[in-house]
């Protein structure tokens, strides 16, 4: 998007937000959404209704639900990253399984969203980073990461291996840089925030195309519902640097610390009653955290808990998601053969194990003393028929799993 | 309901107000939602520092 933009006010902050509906007006059609649904989207810098605030009024027909596995954080950081990195590689060219493509600047959030996509489509990927940030970028899936710092990358010889370069890097004038350097390109240069766009005579204009402006994306919501997809199936992965409060403070530090443009993922700004709880395993070589209430918390008496757990019973929460925030390569599973949809996840150092995927359920049943604090109490026991020590508490005691209407239910 | 906004320049960037601004109203074709993340980005920052300023109109 370019052009003069004229601000409204009094204008709110923010342009990227996840929440829940709730209320809503129809025109016509029937309705796409219910309240009580997890909803994501990305405003712009002509409306009034910022994303730093308790409320938005957002077009229900722009609105994409937050699919199964997909966590607030996640939905609230992948729009204007995502779908600038998805039209990039996808609208501004049509990348294939045998597109060479070089990414600049891996470490940004776009670079670091554009590989990943480019890697789902089967592209081979070159990217660039500094030498601290080599660990981090490995992560992604890049073919090859190459220094930045040593210029490799921009050697004609190097150059001209690649079908497509985009420049991630947000730097201003990476554009005329590039021409600076003679750099001799084969098919097609496209560069986010560049705001010299094109001002110097290039002597094949059409081998060149150049995307400028600060906001160059086109807010689409069947791209953003398709990049929510992608993260719950597990096919992309935002990185999330920092949180910051809904505050004065917490919202006037988020925007200084993305001034300084050395943070590596999205920063966010969480409400009060999206209250993170961490946990860990028992050598700390494993930690976790997830965001809000569970959806429920249950003492669950089946065979396969008592078994594996060597227990009477388990008693566990139950997530949508679970944000592993370090030591993912420590985790192993075991599949049960007591069940196949049953499979519980370990630390392979001290052999905790902190969740699991039960029958019954597609969410996350995280073992409740793998919190480092108790911060929920049980609701309900649940396959209480294959007890094997009975409890005498008044909790409701269901003889099989709970129904989804109980599921769905906050527990305390 | 609570919403950021930048009034004054404090440094780096204005200074971020929390203001009681108007709950939205439900009208046809929008939906209320209650926020319960948000992110950041660049643009954040360069409307923060225009916001206050006699330069409402701003290009990109």
């Amino acid at each position: 998007m370019t052009g003069d933009w004229k601000i409204h006010y009094p204008f709110t902050l923010g342009f990227e937000f996840a929440g829940i509906v709730e209320s809503f007006l129809m025109k016509d059609a029937e309705p796409t959404i219910a309240v009580g649904d997890n909803v994501c989207g990305v405003t712009s810098i002509d409306s009034r209704h910022g994303a730093f605030a308790e409320y938005i009024l957002y077009p229900i027909d722009q609105l994409c639900r937050i699919p199964r596995g997909v966590s607030m954080k996640e939905a609230a950081g992948i729009g204007v990253a995502g779908l600038t990195a998805f039209q990039l590689l996808f609208t501004s060219v049509t990348i294939t399984s045998k597109s060479k493509i070089l990414i600049l600047g891996a470490t940004s959030v776009v670079g670091s969203l554009a590989i990943q996509l480019a890697k789902i489509t089967g592209s081979w990927v070159s990217t660039t980073c500094n030498a601290r940030s080599m660990k981090y970028v490995m992560q992604f899936g890049a073919d090859e990461v190459m220094n930045d710092e040593e210029h490799e990358w921009a050697h004609p010889d190097k150059l001209t291996e690649f079908d497509v370069v985009i420049d991630a890097r947000a730097e201003q004038d990476c554009y005329s840089q590039a021409l600076e350097r003679s750099i001799i390109y084969k098919d097609s240069v496209l560069a986010i925030n560049a705001t010299r766009v094109l001002d110097t005579q290039v002597d094949d204009p059409k081998s060149i195309l150049l995307l400028s402006g600060l906001h160059p994306f086109t807010y689409n919501h069947i791209q953003l519902n398709h990049l929510l997809n992608l993260l719950a199936h597990g096919k992309l992965r935002i990185p999330i640097d920092r949180q910051f409060p809904f505050s004065e403070e917490g919202v006037r530090s988020l925007i200084l610390y993305q001034q300084r443009k050395s943070f590596l993922g999205k920063n966010l700004l969480l409400f009060d009653y999206l209250a993170t709880y961490h946990g860990s395993c028992s050598c700390g070589g494993i930690t976790f955290e997830v965001v809000g209430r569970p959806q429920a918390s249950l003492i669950c008496h089946c065979s396969p808990c008592q078994k594996l757990l060597s227990g009477f019973f388990s008693s566990f929460c139950l997530y949508p998601c679970i944000d592993i925030t370090k030591g993912q390569e420590l985790i192993i599973s075991y599949g049960s053969p007591l069940s196949l949809s049953r499979s519980h996840f370990f630390c392979r150092v001290c052999g905790s194990c902190l969740y699991m995927k039960h029958p019954g359920t597609d969410m996350m049943a995280i073992l409740m003393f793998a919190f480092d604090d108790l911060p929920f109490c049980p609701t309900a026991h649940v396959n209480y028929s294959q007890r094997r020590l009975s409890i005498y508490d008044e909790l409701p005691k269901s003889s099989e799993w709970l129904d989804q209407s109980q599921i769905v239910d906050r527990s305390n | 309901m609570l919403a950021a906004q930048c009034f004054e320049r404090s440094g780096d960037v204005q200074k971020v107000f929390l203001t009681l601004t108007e709950k939205p109203i439900p009208s046809p074709g929008y939906a209320v939602v209650k926020i319960l993340a948000a992110a950041g980005n660049e643009l954040d920052f360069k409307v923060s520092f225009l916001s206050s300023s006699l330069m409402d109109v701003f290009r990109l």
